[in-house]
């Protein structure tokens, strides 16, 4: 009988072992969650335009992460979640995704004083960027990663995630100005 | 990046993405349910294990068992009993209306005042 429930046990942690073994526990993945959940909700929702969606798919990668069934092998974690969210916003996208109007979705952000026109505008301007821009600048801006940590993460050099930043921050720019004018405008008076 | 750029960086700052819903507890995870899982097989094989013992009791009887000295003796053990041993079991019943029905052998038994009649 002891027997019986040594052996369940040990089966038990040798699945969990998959994330120990990577060193992920469960309370890792919970501190990857308040950390870098928001960031990745804004990487997905620049997939899929359905913010509701999107919170499904943040929400399934770490779920599986933390039932140990991770879909790849885990070597830098934020990388990881990254390419899974990836992943499963484009199957999101493939099979389907509903074509829903930006303005009728859950909000993927909120603007500090509210301004819901210029937070639908970023969503869609970080849509319209390339992928790889698009991944640089929301983790350099709402994950608050380091030049360094984002290459390492995309697995590019410095140079290269510099140079995605500022071209990325450029199109944004642009986009976005008459916000920022608005906004400034508002400051001053 | 010039001042321009630092302070587009910073407008971009003023949105924040949306945080999404709590994840699931962790203790709700397969390993709970497997440690649930572990207890009740254990919970079983001991009632199991138990159930055994209790009717093997009476299962057959050596000689000096309980049952010979006037230990009740389980229905099971009684029909196995029956199908094997014939002569043990007629000795059981007899050691069991021994045991329950009323004597006729004492003086003033009115049993054996009507068996003299």
């Amino acid at each position: 009988l002891v027997g019986l429930v040594c052996h369940i046990n040990e089966r038990g942690s040798h699945r969990t072992g998959l994330l120990t073994e990577r060193g992920l526990s469960a309370e890792d993945v919970g501190r990857l969650y308040d950390q870098h959940g928001p960031a990745l909700l804004a990487y997905a929702c620049s997939f899929v335009a359905d913010g509701a969606a999107a919170e499904d798919i943040v929400h399934g990668v770490f779920t599986k992460l933390l039932n140990g069934r991770p879909a790849a092998r885990i070597d830098i974690p934020v990388a990881y979640l990254y390419r899974a969210v990836r992943n499963e916003a484009l199957n999101a996208r493939r099979n389907g995704a509903r074509h829903t109007q930006l303005e009728e979705t859950k909000p993927c952000f909120v603007h500090r004083n509210g301004d819901r026109e210029a937070a639908l505008a970023l969503q869609e301007a970080l849509h319209d960027l390339p992928e790889e821009q698009r991944a640089v600048v929301i983790m350099r801006i709402w994950a608050g990663m380091t030049l360094d940590e984002v290459a390492a993460t995309t697995e590019v050099s410095v140079n290269t995630a510099s140079s995605r930043y500022r071209y990325a921050v450029e199109k944004l720019r642009e986009r976005l100005e008459p916000y920022q004018v608005l906004r400034t405008s508002i400051k001053g008076e | 990046m010039g001042n321009e750029g630092k302070s587009f960086e910073n407008f971009l700052r003023e949105f924040e993405p949306r945080r999404p819903r709590a994840l699931p507890q962790a203790a709700d995870g397969p390993r709970t349910r497997r440690m649930a899982a572990g207890i009740a097989a254990a919970v079983l094989c001991a009632g199991a294990w138990w159930a055994t013992l209790q009717s093997s009791k009476g299962d057959l009887l050596p000689a000096g068992s309980p049952f010979i000295q006037g230990a009740p003796l389980s229905t099971l053990g009684l029909t196995r009993l029956a199908l094997e041993e014939p002569d043990e079991f007629d000795a059981a019943l007899t050691a069991t209306s021994r045991e329950s029905l009323v004597g006729f052998d004492s003086s003033n038994s009115a049993l054996r005042s009507l068996a003299k009649e």
